[in-house]
């Protein structure tokens, strides 16, 4: 929750910054460092805390039922993002609607990944062609985001020095945004996509846990960054 | 009747889709339970019609961990709730020092009410340490005298709040002002939605007493007959149904009401809820 004082200074509340996804990302990016330290269990009290155990049985499977609800909330908008509200005339309003279509199919394919590794659906022969298609429409989507970032940017542009104080956090979202699916579209071709078509150079089993720890703090430290700026550009 | 006084049907788009957010912190632990407690009875649905689908779709394995996987969303209700009884024993404090007799009834409301929600917190406290340890993250810990405390302390909470109660039938209308079609649709939609929670609750409140009969009995040592144990488990399950169609009725309805609220205030003054 945001606080309002009197000098009209607003300060944001850690509530307003991290969601319960980031939050899952952030625990699950503690975990990791902790397999990097080659401490993975702590005790108090009598009790042992497997930093593992909590990555692989509680938040990995939490995040692949949650992309499955969020793959169901965006069939749903299907029709409204992708056929109601589009404006022909402009081609950000498309580019959204494909981006849209995009995540739609990336979340799906990634849910089905995720309940055929989990063993809950018994379709193990088409795992590699959903997996494909998790991560090449997912970098797809990214892409789109980017230039759609890249379109709100030129707008901005175009709008000048108006309430230059909210369009300075606005700018500094975009940005941010860019850096973010950036990051994303390089972890998702060398570490994933990589593999996939052989080239072993860069397979994540090959990558130490470091420098995958590294990337994953990177990710959360950037998509921070960009909350912080979105709530600014909306509270400035 | 208007053309306003349609009612909007109740599973909109847009409630769907707010349903099955994820980015609020709330949000996923219902869509979480409630289609793992859907998968876990077409589960029992294909044992009992002798259905054989576990080598395609697995409902049973998925309804089981969807439902154990809400558990973690219990951790934003522990915050949330620890800063709620916070504020509630700041009040009694402040009332508590106050002489006067009227001050002491309404430190002793707030006392009740600071207590019973210090009871839902640590609740789902315990109930967050179980998820963890059901992951075999957490080790160590016997988890029996806090799940009986947790749901005492539970049913606690759900008896005064069902004591306590909401107002069934909010109206207090003025009679020169007839209501619109609207507005009466609203009343009966808030109604609707005070006796789901109503239902809910005493679900719980049934579910959680069986818990504590059932802990009760390993801690004396009395051995309960496998007839009765199946049958309790089936029972505890059926109102864990209940209790999950209640509960999206229920936010069905609060999309509407809130619907409603932002598109106009009603011309009569709502009491209770």
């Amino acid at each position: 929750m945001s606080t309002t004082v009197n000098n009209n200074v607003t300060y944001l509340g850690l509530g307003d910054v991290i969601d319960g996804r980031l939050f899952i990302d952030l625990v699950d990016t503690a975990c990791k460092w902790a397999t990097v330290a080659k401490k993975t269990h702590f005790t108090f009290y009598g009790c042992t805390l497997d930093t593992a155990a909590l990555s692989n049985n509680l938040l990995k499977p939490l995040k692949g039922y949650l992309s499955i609800l969020r793959s169901f909330q965006r069939v749903l908008s299907f029709k409204e993002v992708c056929w109601n509200s589009v404006d022909k005339a402009k081609l950000s309003s498309l580019i959204k609607a494909v981006q849209h279509s995009f995540a739609t199919v990336s979340g799906f394919s990634g849910g089905a990944c995720y309940l055929i590794a989990s063993k809950v659906v018994h379709l193990s022969p088409h795992f590699r062609i959903l997996n494909l298609t998790k991560h090449i429409t997912s970098t797809a989507n990214n892409v789109l985001k980017i230039a759609l970032d890249a379109s709100n940017m030129w707008e901005l542009y175009q709008q000048g020095s108006e309430n230059s104080q909210s369009n300075k956090w606005r700018w500094c979202d975009h940005i941010l945004s860019i850096w973010n699916q950036t990051l994303s579209i390089v972890s998702t071709i060398f570490i994933r996509l990589a593999p996939e078509f052989g080239f072993a150079l860069f397979a994540a089993t090959q990558l130490s846990p470091f420098t995958l720890a590294a990337i994953s703090t990177c990710e959360n430290i950037g998509k921070i960054a960009q909350a912080v700026a979105c709530k600014w550009s909306g509270l400035a | 009747m208007s053309a306003s006084a349609i009612a909007p049907p109740l599973f909109s788009s847009s409630a769907l889709q707010d349903f099955f957010n994820t980015e609020d912190s709330s949000s996923p632990q219902r869509a979480l339970i409630t289609i793992g407690t859907l998968s876990s009875l077409v589960h029992k649905c294909q044992s009992l019609f002798q259905m054989r689908w576990e080598d395609t779709f697995d409902f049973g394995k998925m309804g089981d961990a969807m439902s154990d996987l809400a558990g973690y969303f219990f951790l934003a209700d522990v915050v949330d709730g620890s800063y709620k009884t916070y504020l509630a024993t700041k009040e009694v404090i402040a009332h508590f020092n106050r002489t006067m007799v009227k001050e002491e009834a309404r430190a002793r409301v707030s006392f009740l009410a600071a207590l019973t929600r210090a009871g839902k917190t640590f609740s789902d406290a315990v109930t967050f340490l179980k998820t963890i340890a059901k992951t075999s993250a957490l080790t160590g810990l016997n988890m029996r005298p806090w799940k009986l405390a947790g749901n005492c302390s539970c049913a606690i909470y759900l008896m005064h709040s069902l004591y306590k109660g909401e107002e069934s039938t909010p109206c207090a209308t003025d009679e020169r002002t007839p209501l619109d079609g609207a507005t009466v649709i609203y009343l009966f939609q808030k109604d609707q939605k005070t006796h789901l929670d109503n239902l809910d609750k005493m679900l719980a409140l049934s579910i959680v007493c069986i818990s504590i009969f059932g802990s009760v009995c390993a801690f004396s040592g009395v051995s309960i007959p496998t007839s009765i144990a199946v049958c309790s488990r089936n029972v505890s399950f059926a109102l864990s149904v209940g209790s999950a169609v209640c509960s999206v009725g229920s936010y069905f309805y609060g999309k509407q009401i809130e619907n409603f609220e932002d598109q106009k205030s009603p011309n009569v003054s709502i009491s209770g809820g």
